[in-house]
Parts: structure tokens; sequence; C-alpha cells
């Protein structure tokens, strides 16, 4: 337009102001055409929106951050401007914890120092969560306990001469442990009453481990002639968790002589179960 | 049965009589720890403490005839060696503690 003269007279330039605008101004050098535009908020915000973490008001056309009200947000809007605190600021440890989350002291689990000289990754326990997200040691340990007792009486029998199991007596276990296997210590005890007439002999002994022997050397007969004996032993290495055995007595006799006779025999059967 | 006890130790448990009597006429009285079964090595039942007492009875009664009839034949066997020993001029207070015999004084 400077080419064509408008601000010398030379030709005529029209300019003319649409909606919104203003045109000030002659065109000339000294007076430039000034067009200004003057477009209200109104106008804008319709086409402004707010996208993922933005929080935007069309009627007010404020603009802000969009925090989350999802529960462990820790994001927060400051005079500052937007603002995380450090793990230090919102974690506090209790017994078994230690750490308050920042970087230096990161939470973590309070543990002692491996006392033994035992390698820890083959002999260590082992610390679990539970269905409700309680932590778990091992299981407790456990010591259970079974007995019978049990007197026979007989109509005078004869003492076997032979070796012969006589009678059986019997204790049913049961291990309670639900996860471990027992380790069964078994206790015995037999008390048999002879007869022993003038001269006469009698042996008895558990399964056929001879205990006891009794010959009547005097004159006069011996009446309920007795000895109680006991054996304590491991019956079982290992009963399974939940597994039950019967653990038999039989009681056996030998060297019966000279018209000996038995007319009562006691037992007692003892069981400790041991879970550790 | 008698139990040992251990004062201020809570007992493991009470326990619990079963009597039983066998197929062959034993006669049994068990004890176990409450809760825990009571169980037959061999064929028998569980019966009252009235039904087991009642057998007892009569194998105390058969075992005491028994040991009976073993003392009377001692009672004899040390009388004849007691006459015999007097016979033979021994005194008689020699011969009868020789012989073990008693004359039925214990």
């Amino acid at each position: 337009m400077a080419r064509c003269g408008c601000g010398g007279g030379l030709c005529n330039c029209s300019v003319v102001a649409g909606e919104n605008v203003t045109v000030g101004g002659s065109g000339s050098p000294a007076n430039p055409y000034t067009v200004s535009a003057n477009v209200g908020c109104d106008a804008v915000r319709p086409c402004l929106s707010g996208g993922d973490g933005i929080a935007y008001d069309a009627g007010t056309g404020v603009i802000g951050a969009a925090v989350s009200p999802a529960p462990g947000n820790n994001l927060a809007v400051g005079p500052d401007g937007l603002f995380v605190p450090t793990g230090a600021a919102t974690v506090s440890t209790g017994c078994g914890l230690t750490g308050d989350g920042s970087g230096g002291a990161p939470v973590a689990a309070a543990v002692g120092t491996w006392p033994y000289p035992c390698d820890p990754d083959a002999a260590g326990g082992v610390v679990v969560c539970d269905s409700n997200g309680v932590l778990r040691g091992e299981p407790r340990g456990q010591i259970n306990f079974f007995q019978v007792t049990e007197t026979r009486a007989y109509a005078d029998l004869a003492v076997p001469n032979e070796l012969t199991v006589v009678d059986t007596f019997e204790l049913a276990i049961t291990n309670p442990d639900a996860c471990r296997p027992a380790t069964v210590l078994v206790e015995r005890e037999v008390d048999v009453d002879f007869v022993l007439p003038a001269g006469a002999g009698a042996s008895y002994g558990h399964d056929t481990d001879q205990m006891y022997y009794l010959r009547n050397t005097g004159s006069s007969t011996m009446n309920d002639a007795h000895t109680q004996t006991t054996k304590l032993y491991q019956y079982v290495a290992a009963l399974a968790p939940g597994a039950g055995a019967n653990i038999l007595l039989p009681v056996s006799m030998d060297r019966g002589s000279g018209g000996a006779t038995y007319n009562r025999i006691q037992v007692f059967i003892r069981a400790i179960l041991i879970s550790l | 049965m008698a139990t040992m006890t251990i004062a201020g130790v809570r007992p493991a448990g009470q326990l619990v009589d079963a009597y039983v009597l066998y197929d062959d006429g034993t006669a049994s009285h068990m004890q176990v720890l409450e809760g825990q079964e009571p169980r037959l090595a061999r064929p028998g039942r569980f019966v009252t403490a009235e039904e087991y007492a009642a057998r007892l009875q009569e194998l105390h009664v058969q075992n005491a005839a028994y040991v009976a009839g073993l003392e009377a034949a001692d009672e004899a066997r040390h009388r004849a060696d007691f006459e015999a020993l007097v016979g033979l001029g021994v005194p008689e207070g020699s011969a009868r503690r020789m012989a073990g015999f008693h004359d039925g004084q214990r």
C-alpha cells in the first residue's frame, strides 16, 4: 500500500472494521491504520476444555489441577503449587517395622541377627501372611499325651514252658498336629501275678524280651509273686500329621515249670507325641 | 489305681474307667484319659462296673480255692516232714522249723 502512496493522496485505500474490530489511523506513515480486536472471555471459554489432571470451570474460566479423591493419594495443592510429601511425612512405623519411607530410611522389617552357627537359608523358619493379611510364624509346637492302663484277671492259667505271647494289650494314638509329624516316645509297663508252688518257676517279658524270672526254691507256695517292669523307647520315627497308630504290647511268658500259673496281668502304655 | 501327683501341676487329663469281659472269660479294668477311646485288643465287650465286679469276684473265689488247695498240700507235706523228723528224734521245735510246719499257725 505504501507503494501506492495511500498516505500521499495518490490513491485511496478503504479499511472497514468488522465485528469486534476497530480501525484507527488514516493509513499515512504518520498515522497508519491501527486494527484492534476486542474479544470477550465469554466468546473464548467455549473453545477451551480440560483434559486428564486438569480442572476447568467454563463458568468462571478458572483452570486448576484436578486432584484425585481416591484413597491413598498424597498429591496436594498448596499456595506454592502442587506438592507430594515424602514418605517421611506420612509413614509412621510400629513394632516390627523400621524406616519412614524417605530415601535415606526406606520402610523395612525390623529383624534381629541370626545367632546360630547353622545356615538360616536351610534352617530358618518362615513368616507368611494368613488369609486375613496377618503375619504368621511357624506352627506352634505341640506335646500330646496318650495313656491306657489295663488290669486283666485270669482263671489261674498255666505258664507255658516255651516262649509264648499269652496276651496282647493296645493303645490307639492319633497325632493331633495338623502340620507336623510327631516323634512318638512310648513307655510300657508290665506286672504279672504268678502263683508258684514249691519248686515252680515262671518268666514273663515284653514282646519276646524276657524281663523277669522267678523260681520258688522254698517248700511253700508263693501266692501272687509279682514285679513290675518298664521300658521306654521310640516306637515310630515320625507319625504323620493327623495320622493314627496302634501301639501293641504283647506279653510273653516262658520257662513255666512245677505247676506255675498266673492270674493277673497289669500293663501301662503311655505315649508322648512331640511335634516341634 | 494310685496316681502320682505333683503339687502345682495340673493333670494332663482325668482318668476314665472302662470295664471289659473278654470272650474267654477274662475280666478287665481299663483306664484311659478323658476323651481317648479304650481299644479292645481281642474279642470282648464293654460291660458295666457291676458286671465286671461279678466276674472278678468269680475269678477271685476260684483263685482262692486253687491257692487254698496248694497251701493245704504244702501243709500236709510239712506235717509229714515234721512228723518224720520228730520220729527220728529231732526235738519238736527244731523239727517244726526244719520242716516249715506251722500247724496252721502263720
